[in-house]
């Protein structure tokens, strides 16, 4: 990533519902990091905002075709650049297995 | 049918299982004993591994649409072209690198459970993320066939995998299913057949260089690990865990559990020893 798409980083949980952002880093190590390394939530890959259950935590977020849902304090700690929408890795269904 | 305990072809299989002996609980169906083949069921929850299971072996583990159903491992037999192989349904998991309990059950009889074919249940609908444990299992292993299951299901949904390409691409069988309606099953049973008994090649690609300096290291780290445990398999992968400081893996073989989720965990597993069958 370079220093001018760092610039304009948000993180996730700051997505609008239906926004989308591709990740630019996770800020967090250790095993937490490694499971959602393991979820899709790679570097590079466009994540869209999902479904919000009703009191705002989790947040199910699309990704890599993949539901999945984040805790608020999972997604403070992953930044994304704000973007225009899937790059063909994200559907637009429903919320299938939140994981 | 029964067989009798020692029916094996000898060299792969339940005798020379760590599991051996220790799990032969009567079930309906086809016994468990003598089989030549052991293979597991892995994949990523909710994608049909208890249904496939269900369908080769005639019994009836618990499916439903929801992840996390099989929390312990189920153990069944089946019989192909009079070859017998027992086949142990796993709870689901998306990594072998990152685990909850459950998952660490999949992850110790993948690893340590020497399976002679490792089927990777996928769901057709959400290969990316699917894909991820096929990649770790395919590193580990070149005994294995990875199912596309849930065809209906994509193509329901406008999904097309081509599953040529993806065969060719990970060097091993791939099978195109839908378990719940029995489509791929005697594609399936041809595949594990073949792996088992050597007719059909992996051709598995190389895991990247990861240079000399880290090489070296590996080596000496797996050598401390065999020198531990001897005769562990995958020394090799856990060398890579604790090079990379996994964390329950270090205490794992700190501590001396590593692989302990083999023992325990068995679906019905009776308090008292084995009854010894027949
Ligand atoms: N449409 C369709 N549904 C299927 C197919 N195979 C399995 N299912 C359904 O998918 C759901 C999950 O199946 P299971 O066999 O329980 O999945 P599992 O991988 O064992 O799940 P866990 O043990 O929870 O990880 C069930 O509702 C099955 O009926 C298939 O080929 N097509
Ligand atoms: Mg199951």
């Amino acid at each position: 990533m370079s220093a001018s798409e760092a610039e304009q980083t948000v993180l996730l949980s700051s997505l609008p519902r239906g926004g989308a952002g591709r990740i630019v880093r996770l800020l967090m190590g250790g095993p937490e990091r490694r499971r959602l390394l393991d979820l899709g939530f790679v570097p590079g890959t466009i994540v869209v905002s999902g479904f919000v259950s009703p009191l705002g935590d989790p947040t199910a977020y699309h990704v890599r075709g993949s539901m999945t849902s984040l805790r608020r304090s999972q997604a403070d700690q992953i930044e994304v650049e704000p973007c225009s929408g899937a790059d063909g890795g994200a559907p637009s269904g429903g919320p299938k297995d939140a994981a | 049918m029964r067989l009798r305990r020692g029916s094996g072809d000898g060299d792969s299989g339940c005798q020379s299982c760590p599991m051996a002996g220790s799990a032969a609980v009567h079930r309906p169906g086809l016994s468990i004993e003598g089989c030549d083949y052991v293979v597991a069921l892995a994949g990523n929850p909710n994608t049909g591994k208890s249904t496939v299971f269900n369908a080769l072996t005639g019994l009836r583990q618990h499916v439903g649409n929801w992840p996390g159903k099989t929390v312990v491992r189920a153990e069944g037999a089946f019989r192909i072209d009079g070859k017998k192989f027992r086949i142990v349904d796993l709870p689901g998991a998306y990594s072998l690198l990152s685990n909850s309990s459950d998952e660490e059950v999949a992850r110790d009889f993948i690893l340590f459970g020497r399976p002679d074919v490792t089927v990777v249940v996928v769901d057709a609908t959400t290969m990316e993320r699917n894909l991820n444990l096929a990649l770790q299992v395919l590193e580990i292993t070149d005994r294995a066939v990875v199912a596309v299951n849930l065809m209906d299901e994509a193509e329901r949904k406008g999904i097309r995998v081509d599953t040529r390409a993806l065969g060719r691409d990970l060097g091993a069988p791939v099978v195109p299913m839908a378990a719940r309606s029995g489509l791929g099953l005697p594609e399936l049973r041809a595949a594990i057949l073949g792996v088992a008994s050597g007719t059909i090649q992996c051709r598995i690609h190389p895991a990247p260089d990861l240079g000399a300096e880290v090489e070296a290291s590996l080596a000496r780290l797996t050598e401390a690990v065999l020198a531990e445990y001897p005769g562990l398999p995958n020394a090799r992968w856990v060398a890579l865990r604790l090079l990379e400081g996994d964390p329950s893996v270090v205490r794992e073989a700190r501590n001396g559990t590593l692989g302990d989720g083999l023992h325990g965990h068995v679906v019905d597993e009776p308090a008292a020893a084995p009854t010894g069958a027949s």
